[in-house]
């Protein structure tokens, strides 16, 4: 799975990158419960959020072309619950079951479209810079963090250990896959605890004492070190 | 031991005395080590695999026995304890390191981990934060620098490891040699008066290693570098220091040391292959 | 499984929500002791391990697609209960936040299902077996078996869910279609589980959550009640289409089929599954047999790896530990 994309756009960016992200996170927020708040049935509130949707991807400069890939992969699912909710929906008897199943469908491409455009057009490391603006525990947000940062690491880790086994096993069995799926997710695991542990030995090496202190935002008192 | 300090004046920089580990499975994997290294001295930390080196490096700023102790208590609880660092922590009855005179104990910790630079091998097990500017100032904001103070600190440093322009990337965005050098600009923003590098040439193309090489040969601080280098070893080093089965089989200056055949080549090491020329030529 | 939002109903998502916001907390809270040891650091490179593993794909040997590890019980297994809780919730944010995968606020939902369901319930399963059995079979079968009845647990709260967002009537049958579909997809969940653990017993058993300290001592009542709750509420949904003839007839079935095989292409599913697909329209016996075959087969296969792996250990010379070296490449340990 390719995560570069997960940077942010470099330099390459349009005025929604260049937005603060606690503005892009409570909006992306707003609009999905804007839309949840929608009625069933009810095409033009949708329509106009499917507009200022197209508008902001417009503004954006994210290919539309991208979005439009990855909600079509997200959207069968969606498709087959609508399918089985919409008959036996409260509303179907008024509306009829296609109106309500298009309604969920057309819910959550707008904010399944949302999303990924909010993803798009903020890094995720001021995606949790907004976070913890939001007072989401420290512990969390250290949390979001280190996983971000050895996703890379593992998911390197995770590509080089399945290549060198792909080229030493001969087999051709789909029953082979499994001990050797479970395998390689045994290595990366046993790796990954150990990783830990010297991931944690450096950050005591460099005086860490359990307080997640980062450079943004002012200085608090509450976050320096007993003297 | 139970008098730590020698006569001479000031104190050694780093002193081990009978230092003894166990790993948590039995194994042991120091058995007596003693070593002494003055100030301003670079000493280099020679030997085979499993020799012990990684582990000797970990105890000179109290990463492990007795790490745990003085925060939170694993083991009590339902802390959950890994080998390797937290395990096998038998508390000594006394300390057997020392640096500057202070011996490594729970209540000096925050001290000797601010006087001694700890350089890990690898650069990704010691670049946790998101960006390479962040990592820089992790440590002085540990420290209790305002965060200004910490940013030009950080600032400074990466000058000095010629990665300011890279401050903002992420660290996976960087090559091998970049990370390794954004580590050593982590670890030099504590300002450690002790440097204690493992493999620090490990896994560097040439002209990385050159650069790295003179980069640390440029820096003050008292040093302890284990490494397989010996190259680097006779460029830049006093003193060698071997160890093997968990003890120091052989102290002394490196054209010595290193060019003693039957001692390399019964610890697993041979001679510097410019040693081995220049022996062929004559 | 991740639910997407527009599905489930408002109160519903409120409720889910709120459990969802509560036990987090909860986790967060415990874990806030133990700050300064290794559980943060660990937690963020699990998640990242979880994210990691998800992408190793397991193809199911009758159908052309392919499953993935879920890992809330092997999570909970080698961290705890909450600190694994915590990270299936980081790995469930990142996954919405970045990826769209489930919704934003059907978060609290899927929080609910595959972190605390999945991880502090499986261990509420995991741990009297754990300590009932003793050693590393314990450890096995405990595992597998809480990692099938994990699944099965957290769709059986997707089924409630979904029920509960309008159609409480047909609840027996959703129940029923759900647990047969992944009584399969549990299996394929222990099996990973149990293999992954197997590995992990060989060469480092010490770093599997309180098996150090706690060693087998008996287990505490609450943990067998609740234990004996989820196997209990396990075997209800069983025994819950028997209690309703079904009677809307084929098309029904189809969709229900089809919504549940196609809700998640990217699971476990299993022979029993597409067997059950070749007509056999009657839900019940099948159902009941599905979740028969399912615990026997969980139970024999923890059984036998568990076996196996202590066999597998009492050879295994202990690999030297210590703070090992970052080294590459095809890792030492084979599986």
């Amino acid at each position: 799975m390719r995560l570069d994309w997960l940077e942010g756009p470099g330099s390459a960016g349009g005025p929604l990158h260049r937005l603060d992200a606690r503005v892009k996170l409570a909006a992306v927020v707003g609009f999905v419960l804007a839309v949840v708040l929608v009625p069933m049935g009810s095409w033009r509130p949708l329509g106009i959020a499917g507009m200022v949707l197209a508008g902001l991807v417009g503004l954006s400069g994210v290919a539309p072309s991208l979005l439009l890939r990855r909600i079509a992969a997200l959207m069968p699912v969606v498709v087959v619950l609508a399918a089985v909710i919409a008959p036996t929906h409260p509303k179907a008897s008024a509306l009829g079951a296609w109106a309500v199943g298009g309604t969920i469908v057309a819910k959550n491409a707008l904010t399944i479209g949302a999303i990924l455009l909010f993803a798009r057009v903020t890094c995720f490391r001021s995606v949790l810079g907004a976070l913890s603006w939001f007072r989401v525990p420290p512990a969390l947000v250290a949390t979001l963090h280190l996983m971000y940062r050895y996703l890379f690491v593992l998911s390197d880790q995770l590509g080089r250990m399945a290549r060198a086994r792909r080229s030493r096993s001969f087999r051709r069995s789909r029953w082979a896959e499994w001990p050797l799926g479970a395998g390689l997710i045994a290595a990366l695991m046993l790796r990954s605890f150990e990783r830990g542990e010297r991931v944690h030995a450096a950050m005591l090496a460099r005086g860490w004492d359990g307080t997640v202190r980062s450079l943004d935002g002012p200085d608090r008192p509450e976050t320096l070190p007993p003297t | 031991m139970t008098e730590p300090l020698p006569a001479d004046h000031p104190p050694a920089a780093v002193l081990v005395r009978g230092l003894t580990y166990r790993y948590p499975d039995g194994r042991e994997a120091l058995r007596g080590v003693d070593l002494e290294i003055r100030p301003g001295e670079t000493v280099a930390l020679v030997g085979p695999n499993g020799a012990g080196k990684s582990t000797l490096l970990l105890h000179l700023n109290g990463l492990l026995p007795g790490r745990g102790a003085s925060g939170s208590a694993p083991g009590i609880g339902h802390g959950h304890d890994l080998p390797g660092i937290g395990k096998g922590r038998k508390r000594e009855a006394e300390p057997s390191v020392w640096i500057d005179g202070m011996p490594v104990d729970d209540r000096h910790g925050p001290e000797i981990r601010r006087r001694v630079g700890l350089l890990f091998q690898d650069p990704d097990d010691q670049m946790f934060s998101p960006t390479v500017i962040e990592d820089v100032a992790f440590g002085p904001l540990n420290l209790g620098r305002r965060k200004a103070e910490a940013k030009r600190i950080a600032l400074e440093c990466l000058e000095r490891v010629d990665l300011a322009d890279a401050s903002d990337r992420p660290p996976h965005h960087l090559s091998f040699g970049e990370r390794k050098r954004a580590c050593l600009a982590g670890v030099l923003a504590c300002e450690p008066t002790v440097l204690v590098l493992d493999e620090p040439t490990a896994n560097l193309d040439p002209r990385s290693r050159r650069k790295f090489s003179a980069l640390i040969r440029s820096l003050p601080a008292t040093k302890l570098i284990a490494t397989h280098d010996l190259e680097f070893v006779l460029e830049q080093c006093d003193r060698v220091a071997l160890l093997d089965a968990g003890r120091v089989v052989a102290d002394g200056d490196p054209e010595t040391i290193l060019g003693n055949e039957a001692l390399m080549e019964a610890h697993g090491l041979e001679l510097p292959l410019s040693m081995r020329l220049g022996r062929a030529i004559s | 499984m991740h639910i997407p939002d527009h599905v489930l109903s408002q109160p519903v998502l409120i409720a889910s929500g709120a459990i969802a916001l509560g036990g987090f907390s909860l986790g967060l809270k415990r874990l806030e002791r133990r700050l300064r040891d290794r559980t943060v650091v660990l937690m963020g490179i699990m998640a990242a391990f979880v994210f990691a593993a998800q992408m190793v794909n397991f193809p199911l040997l009758v159908l052309p697609a392919s499953g993935h590890l879920i890992g809330g019980v092997l999570a909970a297994v080698m961290l705890g209960p909450w600190a694994g809780a915590v990270v299936m919730g980081t790995v469930l944010l990142v996954q919405c936040l970045l990826f769209a995968d489930g919704g934003i606020l059907a978060l609290g939902a899927n929080f609910v299902n595959l972190g605390l369901i999945a991880s502090v319930g499986g261990y509420a399963i995991y741990d009297p077996i754990r300590r009932g059995v003793g050693g590393r079979a314990g450890v096995m079968l405990g595992a597998m078996v809480a990692a099938w009845f994990s699944v099965l647990l957290a769709s059986l709260a997707f089924a409630i869910e979904l029920a509960g967002s309008g159609w409480w009537e047909q609840l027996p049958e959703v129940l029923g279609w759900m647990a047969l579909v992944h009584a399969a997809i549990g299996l394929g969940e222990a099996m990973i589980t149990g293999l992954v653990l197997r590995s992990v017993l060989a060469v480092r058993p010490d770093l599997i959550f309180g098996v150090v300290e706690q060693g087998d001592a008996p287990p505490r009542w609450g943990r067998v009640a609740l234990a004996g709750l989820g196997v209990a509420l396990a075997v209800a949904a069983f025994l819950a289409p028997m209690a309703s003839p079904l009677d809307d007839g084929l098309e029904f079935v189809g969709g229900r089929l089809g919504f549940l095989s196609g809700e998640e292409p990217a699971m476990i599913s299993g022979p029993m599954a597409d067997y059950s697909l070749k007509g056999l329209p009657d839900i019940a016996p099948v159902t009941a047999a599905a979740g028969l075959i399912g615990t026997v087969t969980v139970f024999a296969a923890g059984w036998f790896l568990g076996r196996a792996s202590t066999g597998i250990a009492s050879r295994l010379e202990r690999s030297p530990e210590g703070p090992r070296s970052g080294g590459e490449g095809p890792e030492p340990h084979a599986a």
